[in-house]
């Protein structure tokens, strides 16, 4: 498989950290020459979710991981693009090999904390997701929207008001994807 | 409680998202549940249309359900249509569409003829529906009529709000007691309605609650107008067998 270097790679990642409005060009750009690069391709998904053309987006991350099914991070972002999407049942599919992770790996315990989630299992879901924002060295930015998402699950669990409480969440939960590429992001 | 109920899950869920989620499934099938969920999806934006158009043509005797009709043939169309790849959305690209289908599809229809065109083609429909001879039917030719009026008359009782002829009603206003009675049996109906399997329900909701030709729902589902017609007969012999507890 043709890939393209570290240097195409993290020059690509701070067009996209910087906001730089070239930034799919640029993807498009290195995935003539790379078509088979499976980074390339989660970039391209996470821009055009930025950008609000979900069925692209999906379909970029779905090739992401169809090239490169070991690529985790990519299919842990499918499956969360899924269930944005209101798909719970193909998220749960996309996650599926994410359980089979070692145990004290992170997205293993993020993957398993939406899925008590997705079951309003608010409690199980909060300790999941905070041991593996602990077990997380990987991918810190990833914790910062683990912990929004935690703060969310805390005010369902607790006043069990929270139906009408997603006005401020709105626009911080819609940044979960994108964590990867907003400033201060994960590099890849 | 449905998955997509839950507050977890709603809690994460985008409508843009949602929306696209429904043309990936049509895009990747082109099938008839596929086109049914986004006509659903659609159709409230399509009813709003119909009703903003409506009511600023203040159209004599053009009833509301057959701008509504209109809106629903154009919605169809639209989403055939529709290419979602071009990133335009696809409200923006139906609007137009639907309120030209309606400007159209009123001046070709002439004021006066347009309500009881549209009626006697419903009713047209359900009666085609429901009258199907058979061996019972040649020998008990009575009870067949009666049993074909109890039926049609299951229908009026699904239907919502249907204007009725004044001149059908025998004597006067009903009374209070009948009208607590008629809206006692609306609801036992509706209930059983809800107990129907899915396409018997969905058929009987959309064409009495929703005013969908069988037409426009034999469209959406990708079948014949005759195997709506059938599918509405049974539901509604099967809703008169539910119903029958009640006597």
């Amino acid at each position: 498989m043709n890939l393209c270097s570290d240097a195409e790679i993290n020059a690509l990642v701070a067009a996209i950290q910087g906001n730089d409005h070239d930034d799919l060009a640029q993807v498009d750009a290195l995935l003539a020459d790379y078509p088979q690069d499976p980074r390339l391709h989660f970039m391209r998904g996470s821009i055009l979710a930025g950008r609000q053309r979900p069925i692209e987006a999906h379909a970029a991350l779905a090739k992401a991981v169809t090239i490169a099914p070991e690529f985790h991070l990519a299919r842990y972002q499918l499956g969360f693009f899924e269930l944005t999407s209101g798909e719970a049942d193909n998220a749960l599919s996309t996650w599926g090999p994410l359980l089979r992770l070692p145990q004290d790996h992170y997205l293993r315990h993020f993957v398993e904390g939406m899925t008590h989630l997705i079951r309003d299992e608010f409690a199980e879901a909060i300790t999941l997701m905070r041991s593996g924002m602990a077990l997380n060295e990987e991918n810190p930015p990833l914790n910062n929207d683990i912990r929004l998402l935690i703060k969310e699950c805390e005010k369902l669990a607790s006043d069990g008001r929270g139906e009408n409480a997603d006005t401020d969440t709105d626009q911080s939960l819609t940044s979960l994807i994108l964590g990867q590429f907003t400033p201060g992001g994960t590099r890849h | 409680m449905t998955i997509a109920s839950r507050r977890g899950v709603a809690l994460l869920v985008q409508p843009d998202r949602v929306e696209a989620s429904l043309w990936r499934a049509y895009l990747d099938m082109r099938g008839d549940d596929a086109r049914l969920k986004l006509f659903e999806y659609y159709q409230p934006f399509a009813r709003t249309l119909a009703g903003v158009q409506f009511t600023r043509r203040r159209i004599g005797s053009v009833e509301r359900g057959d701008v509504e009709q209109l809106a629903y043939e154009a919605l169809l169309q639209a989403i055939q249509r529709f290419d979602p790849a071009r990133n335009v959305p696809f409200q923006a690209y139906a609007r137009s569409r639907i309120a030209g289908h309606i400007s159209n599809g009123l001046a070709t229809m002439s004021e006066a003829t347009a309500q009881y065109r549209y009626h006697q083609r419903v009713e047209r429909d359900r009666l085609r529906s429901l009258r199907q001879s058979g061996p019972v039917a040649e020998a008990d030719p009575l009870g067949a009529l009666a049993e074909l009026a109890s039926t049609l008359a299951l229908g009026l009782l699904v239907g919502d709000g249907e204007a009725v002829d004044p001149d059908t009603i025998p004597d006067g206003q009903p009374s209070a007691y009948e009208s607590l009675a008629w809206h006692e049996m609306q609801k036992k109906v509706r209930e059983q309605i809800d107990m129907l399997p899915e396409r018997e329900r969905y058929i009987v909701s959309q064409h009495y609650r929703n005013g969908v030709s069988f037409q426009q729902i034999a469209a959406i589902l990708g079948v014949s107008k005759g195997r709506v017609s059938q599918i509405h007969r049974s539901a509604l012999l099967r809703l008169r067998e539910q119903m029958a507890q009640f006597r």
